[in-house]
């Protein structure tokens, strides 16, 4: 009863606020505005969806948010898949300095990089591209993608590459055909978390992206709270746009979620 | 890493093989990597110097020269900005408010995170769903959940600042985040509802680690659940408590986007924490040398704990 009772509790202060968010995206404009606030809803309206959608250019930062997430995911899986395996299947001079060079990169003051990557990307002509924003999400999945997929690799056994070996497969036609079927559930959720990790980035993508047609979901919806009267149904209508993707894509990798948590992700 | 427990077993016999195995064809297992092993790391390589060490060293020679973006003047000035820093008041309210951000959060996500980890274990139907269901607030943009709790927090329409009002712990229409006493204990509410759910879940697994024989015999020998508590779990939960302290003190440290998009340091600076002081110094007052200066400052900071980390951890678990 009492453990109930204690998780009861636990899901009403973790889901509260989701439900308050996606409520309050739904009332028209006389509900929103209620003293005292009331906890059910009585009608429901998509207007603030619809005004979202039509007539901001929220539609157009869904876009950048996707290409840019999708990019670093693809470019961190990349590096950190190669990257994990070669950790932790060879044996290099300074492995321990290289390790730790990864854990160190992956633990970083953003704000550390924030302006060598501005100035730099800045002279390269990079501020307000996808390839700017990308390079800098980059930087924190990139280390993320690799400390988790370690942890991976290290669950498949080394015997099993050197049978496909015996077995006439060269080194890398072993990595191909061996490790990486075993290892692909754990390297797309690994990617898909990386997404997520850039799809909520503010940070970058606020210093990085002024222009109107490169903007990220976040960015966007911040801009609503920058101005003197927030429109609160517009912006809790965007910020249920934003998240639902990500709760969608999280309930289908969580499970190798916690696997990886447990072998050693600190982001978050 | 939070538990090498399970990995370590696996790998270790494999490696151990590597030296007693007869050498297979083409070029079999070379420890030391050889050519491919110096391919598969190359992308790793090229990250680490252009997008680590390459940031890394331009900011630190930054931290060096007053350098105004708006304009455009250079020139070097040592340690100066340092110096500066350390007798600057306003560098040292934000450290403290760092420290007080970055340990109130930890302290309530740990606390919170054991507590939902043990009502979690154990048998129970529908604990893979509850557990899920936790783990919602981890993923929720930082955005998202900066408007959300500005809205419940708000001060005429606000659902908490009623509640609140209601239990007399705030004066009617106001938000905590407009005052200077509550702005910060309510934003690390906020940062606790968002990294609680990392903390659980490592507990949750570490709780379903602990071999169930050593609570029987306890039980045998009539321990209560308390007793229970004290002499089995809390002594299994140690290791991974203080690796849990270095990597979230590591990451609320470190945490911009939450607390910016909560409060943007204020109200009167009661919330400014040193990333959010980096962002102002920069691209407010676009001072950037300056604002280099305190970055490296932080990076030192989280240098110290990755040292404790390594420490906790000791050298071979790297």
């Amino acid at each position: 009863m009492l453990r109930w009772a204690g998780l009861l509790g636990l899901l009403v202060f973790a889901l509260f606020p989701c439900y308050w968010m996606v409520v309050s995206s739904l009332r028209p404009q006389a509900e929103l505005f209620t003293v005292p606030p009331r906890l059910l809803p009585g009608t429901l309206t998509t207007e603030w969806y619809a005004v979202v959608l039509r007539t901001t250019r929220m539609p157009r930062y869904f876009l950048n948010s996707a290409v840019i997430s999708t990019a670093s995911m693809i470019v961190s899986l990349t590096i950190a898949t190669l990257g994990a395996y070669g950790l932790t299947r060879f044996r290099y001079a300074g492995q321990r300095v290289l390790l730790l060079s990864v854990l160190t990169s992956y633990v970083l003051p953003p704000v550390l990089l924030l302006l060598p990557l501005y100035l730099t990307l800045g002279m390269l002509g990079l501020i307000n591209s996808y390839a700017g924003v990308i390079v800098a999400h980059v930087t924190f999945t990139a280390p993320f993608c690799l400390w988790l997929l370690r942890s991976f690799f290290k669950t498949i056994p080394v015997d099993l590459e050197e049978a496909a070996m015996v077995d006439g497969n060269s080194r890398f036609g072993a990595f191909v055909r061996i490790v990486l079927p075993l290892t692909l559930s754990g390297i797309l959720s690994t990617g898909l978390f990386g997404f997520i990790l850039s799809w909520n980035e503010y940070l970058f993508a606020s210093v990085l992206l002024t222009g109107e047609a490169r903007k990220t979901v976040p960015i966007g919806i911040a801009e609503f709270i920058v101005q003197f009267d927030i429109r609160w149904g517009e912006v809790m209508a965007a910020s249920s746009l934003a998240t639902m993707p990500v709760i969608v894509l999280f309930s289908l990798i969580q499970r190798h979620f916690v696997r990886g948590l447990m072998a050693g992700a600190i982001k978050g | 890493m939070p538990s090498d427990t399970t990995e370590s077993a696996v790998q270790q016999p494999g490696r151990a093989a590597l030296g007693a195995r007869p050498r297979v064809r083409r070029g079999g297992w070379s420890p030391n990597g050889g050519r491919l092993g110096v391919l598969f790391l190359l992308p790793t390589l090229a990250f680490l110097v252009v997008l680590v060490a390459y940031p890394v060293a331009y900011n630190v020679y930054l931290s060096f020269q007053d350098y105004n973006y708006l304009l455009g003047t250079s020139r070097f000035v040592g340690l100066q900005h340092y110096v500066q820093l350390l007798h600057d008041p306003v560098f040292w309210r934000s450290l403290g408010n760092n420290l007080v951000w970055t340990f109130g959060g930890v302290g309530g996500q740990l606390l919170l995170g054991l507590a939902a980890a043990m009502l979690l274990d154990g048998p129970g139907r529908g604990m893979a769903l509850v557990r899920t269901l936790l783990l919602i607030p981890y993923v929720v943009p930082a955005i998202a959940t900066a408007i959300t709790w500005r809205w419940m927090f708000n001060d005429f329409y606000g659902i908490l600042s009623f509640l609140l009002t209601g239990v007399g712990l705030l004066p009617g229409q106001t938000s905590p985040f407009a005052s200077v006493e509550l702005a910060m204990p309510a934003a690390i509410c906020v940062g606790i509802w968002r990294g609680f759910p990392f903390a659980m879940i490592v507990y949750w697994a570490t709780l379903r680690g602990i071999p169930t024989e050593e609570y029987e015999a306890a039980r045998v020998d009539g321990a209560g659940g308390w007793q229970e508590f004290w002499s089995i779990t809390l002594p299994h939960l140690k290791h991974i408590t203080l690796v849990l302290v270095v990597l979230r003190t590591l990451w609320m440290f470190n945490y911009f986007d939450l607390l910016y998009l909560l409060t943007k340091g204020g109200p009167a600076g009661a919330t400014q924490h040193l990333p959010i002081l980096v962002y102002i110094t920069s691209f407010g007052l676009f001072r950037f040398g300056e604002a280099a200066a305190i970055a490296g400052l932080m990076a030192v900071t989280a240098g110290l704990i990755i040292v404790l980390y390594v420490k906790v951890h000791g050298p071979g678990e790297l």
